[in-house]
């Protein structure tokens, strides 16, 4: 799991205590940095904390990166106070629902599971794992590319976003994943996005309409069309009928169709 | 066939009408306390579920920190008692189970009712609908359906109000009882009406 944080420096040192092995921590400087620490690198879940950077609690830098990236789970830190009261619920009312409370609900352990527990981290995970016996066949940075957009897919707006970040042509990487018998890079990003609009509807109260914009599919039509082509069924049915392995499974079997029918 | 799954009007931060109790209230008011207690004892209960027993502990920062916020409420021996009994079953249970402790967080949200602290009651009837396991408990599900559409009434949000009491409708049919379906109808006609939605006509013969 890869988290980005933007919190005070008694935050990150509980932080830096729940977190081991393997997952990794990108410490943001300030909130210039964490804009290009999100677009830089693949980041699953971003902490943030409103006294961060600031003598008096604010939800506005917060406020601006959600709304930049709106893919990324996002989890409050903060402690409770009168000072922050205004902010949590500024920010509460906007749609963020993970407040871990200092002093309360940072103990190791718990500060742990919460940030596992976000929509996407462990589903990304999963299909990375499937998928790595494949990426073996591919260049390092395009696996790295395609590890990315798995764990960020709103940071990739098309293939050569993805073809971008790989450092290779738009024709190199679809031959690429044609040699190592991988879907078609505009697969992988659709996949991407999928699976984590997904965990989204799975994990939280975000209407089918949401998901998409904060996707960046351009209609919640395109993301049922999308969510058609990897299950076969509508969105609310594939939220209400498929389990979280099982849609991992059959983005599996659209990603290696090679491997699916002659298996 | 399931219900289904409630939906706020935009989801946001879980029990955030009692932070907003809390930034409304002065400071020497016992009201903050009161609802910074209740706001610690339903995250607890939220967090116990997906995190295990051993948030249950009493040596778990949370659990800690939320009896601690629960025995500082002054002067409200009632709502002390009404949390300590969540925490207490909480506390009691080997593993999370949600179901043993629902009935306890209904009598906390009658209190909160009962006081006209509608939005914080309908928060508590909300929370009961998300975890109450229908089949088993219909009455304690069917219950909390109907009140917090009539706290979601009373705070003007109509539509939510309505899906309540058509949730209510469909469980109380599920279980065959027909004084309930009339209930939970007449309910969501009230409803539908201050909407301007019904699909009723009026009969003037």
């Amino acid at each position: 799991m890869i988290i980005a944080t933007c919190v005070e420096s008694q935050k990150l040192v509980r932080l830096r205590d729940a977190l081991v092995e393997p997952h990794r921590l990108h410490v943001a400087l300030d909130w210039d940095h964490a804009d290009s620490i999100m677009r830089r690198q693949p980041v699953d879940v971003l902490v943030v904390d409103p006294t961060f950077g600031t003598e008096v609690p604010d939800a506005d830098r917060i406020l601006a990166l959600r709304a930049e990236f709106r893919s990324v789970p996002m989890v409050v830190y903060s402690h409770l106070e009168a000072s922050t009261l205004g902010p949590l619920i500024a920010l509460g009312r906007d749609g963020i629902e993970q407040l871990v409370l200092e002093g309360i609900d940072d103990d190791a352990w718990q500060l742990r599971r919460v940030l596992e527990t976000q929509p996407g981290v462990a589903l990304a995970e999963k299909l990375i794992a499937l998928l790595r016996p494949t990426f073996k066949h591919l260049p390092a940075d395009v696996a790295r590319a395609i590890e990315r957009v798995i764990h960020t897919p709103a940071a990739f707006r098309g293939v050569p976003d993805l073809a971008a970040a790989a450092n290779v042509s738009r024709r190199t990487i679809y031959r690429e994943c044609e040699r190592a018998q991988l879907a078609s890079p505009r697969e992988i990003i659709a996949a991407a996005r999928v699976l984590r609009a997904y965990a989204f509807l799975q994990e939280s109260d975000h209407a089918i309409e949401e998901v998409a914009a904060n996707l960046g599919f351009s209609s919640p039509h395109h993301l049922t069309k999308t969510v058609r082509w990897a299950c076969g069924m509508t969105t609310a049915r594939a939220r209400d009928r498929i389990g979280p392995d099982e849609f991992v499974e059959l983005l599996v079997a659209k990603l290696l169709p090679l491997r699916t029918s002659t298996s | 066939m399931p219900i289904r799954r409630p939906r706020t009007p935009k989801p946001s931060l879980r029990h955030i009408v009692f932070l907003e109790t809390m930034a409304q209230t002065s400071a020497t008011s016992p009201l903050p306390s009161g609802a910074h207690a209740t706001f610690l004892t339903l995250r607890l209960l939220d967090h116990w579920i997906p995190l295990g027993a051993a948030l249950a502990s009493p040596d778990a920062p949370a659990h800690r920190a939320t009896r601690l916020a629960v025995n500082a409420i002054a002067g409200d021996v009632e709502l002390r008692r009404a949390l300590g009994a969540v925490i207490d079953a909480i506390a009691a249970l080997r593993e999370p189970d949600a179901q043993p402790v629902l009935p306890l967080l209904r009598a906390l949200a009658m209190l909160l009712e009962d006081r006209g602290l509608t939005a914080q009651a309908g928060d508590v009837h909300e929370t009961i609908t998300r975890l109450v396991d229908s089949a088993t408990q219909p009455d304690l599900a069917f219950e909390s359906l109907m009140h917090r559409g009539h706290c979601l009434r009373q705070t003007g949000e109509f539509e939510w109000a309505e899906q309540a009491f058509g949730n209510a409708s469909v469980l109380a049919t599920r279980e065959r009882d027909t004084v309930r379906v009339e209930a939970a109808r007449a309910a969501r006609a009230e409803v539908q009406l201050l909407l301007g939605t019904s699909q009723a006509t009026p009969s003037f013969a």
